[in-house]
């Protein structure tokens, strides 16, 4: 989601060579307006306009420009990747503090063993991606009719760092998807 | 899980638990602003690309069934059709079907092929078809198209082919491996079979219907690097290949038309990324010969005196889209000058792309016409 497809499409490119001017007009303006520099959102409109005017001379330079927003994106991504993970982990920590159920001492002379059910053997081909019912109606429903369910509303607190974890997911289109037309 | 927990621990879970998220806000916030930022930038590159692109027509509505052939592109479209990077192209058809406003019965030169031919992901307004000089150009291609569909059509067209210049563009990267298949990305496609038993080959258009069947895909690289190594495949491809040119052939002899093949070789990023990647792994490089299709193509058309011309002389990777494999604005601008110079010798009753000595003209960077014109008669 936060990060775009590499390669991209033309359009794509085009898009992302637009906002990144309309961003370096309006920073212009504004630190213009700041500094006391007079006229500044025709200084903005100016750099607007060359840059849009140099983009479409150099159409290179946007593909230059959007390989650049997609290793900002990229390195930005992996590294709140990892402190969103060391945060999730750390809450997680902290309520294991409160320690387990599971840790229970079974009675005497029974198995603390259960039974598993398995999946149906047409599910094993893709067990990795097997859904739950409750999966089907979003993470955020999901996740939280499972802490609702099971005791474990303190998941709660995780939510805010799982959205933004999402955010930083890889993009479902990334690259050139097989070499297949679609005809008739 | 079973059920709701009912130890002492649940609620001393939730203090921690609202302890720690509170605690955790010192890095979510600026964590959280600084993605939401590159998000909103991101999903404004989206938006304006999309606002700034015209809409286009999904494929489904701009390619039919046909009867033994199994699919063609529909008559009278002018819309934009999305290539395989995503981007739109202006695509304009004849009332029967083909690129280019020209029409069979005025033009002077047919191009038979698959999407090169077509001329995929490229404005009706740049197509190669627009480049050819004097020369009126129909293309009569379609995406997916093996050699086994041009050969269909030339049968069909007969005499309409009278008096023209047929050219036939044959792309290395896929046509000669789906001229053997029963199934082009799961449609129905005509093929040739060979007989084990080395009898006479034939095509197979008795199961094309509509409609798609679960088929493997092709194997794409592999099969390229297979073809280039003068292994079964290579063999198998090459006598299909010369078969289809020889009926090819015969049908243009009937109708009165002149045959000139045309190579499309694997010049762009990325087949050639993927290429290098499969080359690197295992001993395949040391017998691939990325020349032999085209030596090999020389060879059947001059057993067939069929003229042919590789365009691996005449283009570059830069004559290539960047992710879309099919040719740029410049790629179509050089096939459309190498087809007006095709022409141009034709006209002057020059044989076609063949050295004096009957082998394919060879070599780099050489201008069209000097390779064309070691073709002439002397």
């Amino acid at each position: 989601m936060l990060t775009l497809p590499d390669p991209p499409s033309r359009a794509l490119v085009r898009g992302t060579w637009l906002v990144l001017s309309i961003g370096a007009g309006l920073v212009v303006a504004v630190a213009s307006r700041a500094t006391g520099v007079p006229m500044g959102p025709v200084w903005g409109a100016g750099v607007l306009a060359m840059l849009l005017m140099t983009g479409r001379a150099w159409p290179r330079l946007g593909r230059s420009a959007y390989g650049a927003w997609l290793r900002v994106c990229g390195g930005v991504g992996r590294r709140a990747g990892l402190v969103l993970e060391r945060t999730a982990f750390g809450i997680v920590a902290v309520v294991g503090w409160a320690g387990g159920d599971m840790l229970r001492r079974p009675a005497p002379m029974v198995s603390g063993w259960r039974p598993r059910s398995t999946l149906e053997a047409t599910a094993y081909p893709s067990s990795g991606a097997a859904r739950t019912p409750d999966s089907r109606a979003g993470w955020l429903r999901s996740l939280l009719a499972w802490g609702r369910r099971s005791g474990h509303g303190w998941v709660w607190a995780l939510v805010p760092v799982l959205a933004l974890q999402r955010l930083i997911r890889p993009s479902a289109r990334s690259g050139l998807d097989g070499r297949n037309y679609t005809l008739y | 899980m079973t059920g709701p927990s009912k130890s002492w621990r649940t609620p001393v879970r939730h203090l921690l638990a609202a302890v720690a998220a509170v605690a955790s806000l010192v890095v979510v916030i600026p964590v959280g602003a600084l993605l939401l930022f590159l998000w909103a930038v991101s999903a404004a590159a989206r938006g304006l690309g999309n606002l700034t692109s015209p809409r286009t027509t999904p494929w489904e509505e701009l390619v039919e069934f046909e009867p033994e052939v199994g699919w063609k592109p529909r008559a009278g479209l002018d819309c934009h059709a999305e290539d395989l990077a995503g981007d739109p192209f202006h695509v304009v058809t004849d009332a029967s079907g083909w690129r280019g406003t020209t029409g069979l019965s005025d033009s002077d030169v047919v191009v038979f092929g698959d999407s090169f031919a077509f001329g995929y992901a490229m404005d009706d307004e740049d197509l190669f078809i627009r480049h050819a000089g004097t020369a009126r150009v129909t293309a009569m291609g379609a995406p997916g198209y093996s050699m086994v569909q041009p050969v269909l059509w030339m049968e069909r067209l007969g005499d309409r082919l009278a008096d023209k210049l047929v050219v036939w563009m044959v792309y290395l990267g896929n046509d000669l491996y789906d001229s053997l298949r029963p199934s082009t990305d799961g449609y129905r496609s005509p093929a040739v079979r060979l007989p084990l038993d080395g009898g006479d080959p034939v095509i197979l258009t008795e199961h094309v219907r509509e409609g798609k069947i679960d088929f493997p895909r092709d194997r794409g690289v592999e099969a390229y690097i297979e073809i280039c190594s003068d292994g079964l495949l290579s063999r198998r491809v090459f006598a299909a290949a010369e078969y289809l040119i020889e009926r090819g052939r015969e049908a243009c002899d009937a109708a009165g038309a002149d045959l000139v093949v045309v190579s499309i070789p694997e010049l762009s990023a990325a087949p050639r990324e993927l290429l290098a990647r499969e080359l690197a792994r295992g001993d395949a490089a040391e017998r691939f010969d990325e020349e032999l299709p085209d030596r090999t193509l020389a060879a059947i058309c001059q057993r067939g005196s069929v003229g042919f011309v590789p365009l691996a002389e005449h283009m570059r990777p830069e004559h290539y889209l960047d992710v879309d494999w099919h040719w740029n604005r410049a790629g179509h601008r050089r096939v459309g000058r190498v087809i007006g110079d095709i022409h141009a010798v034709w006209l002057e009753g020059g044989a076609v792309g063949q050295d004096a000595d009957g082998s394919a003209a060879a070599g780099s960077e050489r201008r069209p016409a000097d390779s064309l014109a070691l073709g002439s008669s002397a």
